[in-house]
């Protein structure tokens, strides 16, 4: 008993899990204030009415993802360049997070299409297309990854070198409005946020809020991962034992 | 509002889901830690992180 909270205590005094409590209270702080202005504070659309609050977390959730998979570039990078396995398991962790968010901005934003052009779907529209090309790719990385941690060595670089080049996507799926056919409505625009001040208050309410929430999930699956491996130590030194 | 309901309880239930799937497994395996750390021999417990060297017993008839 005494070694594992020995274990769990080393594991816990680590520099990135000290600002864990800090986000969560933050998290629990910011998620009420923004669900308020979102759903109470910000007046409705004048031609959508109520439904365009749909908008406020459907684009939170969609620039964690954003942020999520720009971090699965990184920290895959420095694990290559370094060979650093914490980098990795980052990598890991950040691509998990940021697919859900991917999945949680489609599945959002269908809805509202549904109740907005009486469509669940439209094929032709270029940001749905290639937001949901950014699902397929992140849950083939996800995939990857699993597959790579089965066979070990080379082939974790693999996953790694698909992390980092799947990073192109982003840009793609964020200008896709300019450059393609879309009905999307174009929120963030170069000249700046296209809505009432009191909405892009409860935009950026919201935006704060997910951020929050997501850097919680990803630094608690990044300690998952960090339990993976030691209950996987303990094991190889049991049976040496 | 009704739309409006459906996707915040898509976007808040799948948020919750995956915490409380993180949260199980993450306990599941802190267990895991302490069991497969008492099963350890007293000599590979000093080595674990946090530990300090356990003083040794004096030897008898040196």
């Amino acid at each position: 008993m005494a070694g594992g909270r020995r274990a769990s205590r080393a594991a816990e005094a680590a520099p990135a899990w000290r600002a864990l409590p800090w986000l969560e209270a933050a998290a629990a702080l910011a998620v009420p204030v923004a669900l308020y202005l979102g759903l109470v504070w910000a007046p409705p659309e004048r031609v959508m009415g109520d439904v365009q609050r749909i908008m406020y977390f459907h684009v939170a959730a969609a620039m964690t993802a954003y942020l999520a998979f720009g971090l699965v570039a990184v920290a895959s990078a420095i694990y290559l360049l370094r060979g650093r396995a914490d980098w990795n398991r980052a990598a890991g962790a950040a691509g998990e997070v940021g697919v859900l968010f991917t999945t949680l901005t489609l599945l959002s934003g269908s809805i509202w299409a549904r109740s907005a052009w009486n469509v669940w779907w439209l094929w032709q529209d270029a940001r749905l297309t290639t937001t949901l090309l950014m699902w397929f790719l992140y849950a083939g990385y996800l995939l990857l990854r699993g597959a790579a941690a089965e066979s070990g060595g080379q082939a974790g670089r693999l996953a790694a070198l698909y992390g980092l080049l799947s990073v192109a996507i982003l840009p793609v799926v964020h200008f896709s409005v300019v450059w393609w056919y879309s009905n999307h409505p174009q929120v963030i625009t170069p000249r700046g946020i296209q809505m009432a001040p009191q909405m892009a208050l409860a935009l950026l309410a919201a935006t704060v809020a997910l951020l929050l929430v997501g850097a919680v999930l990803f630094l608690e699956r990044l300690r998952l991962e960090g339990l993976r491996e030691r209950v996987a130590e303990l094991e190889a030194r049991a049976e040496r034992a | 509002m009704g739309w409006v309901a459906l996707a915040y309880g898509v976007i808040w239930l799948g948020l919750a889901a995956y915490g409380l799937r993180l949260a199980a497994a993450t306990r599941r395996l802190e267990r895991e830690v302490e069991r497969l750390a008492e099963r350890l021999p007293e000599e590979e417990k000093a080595g674990e992180p946090g530990a300090t060297a356990a003083p040794r017993p004096p030897r008898r008839g040196g």
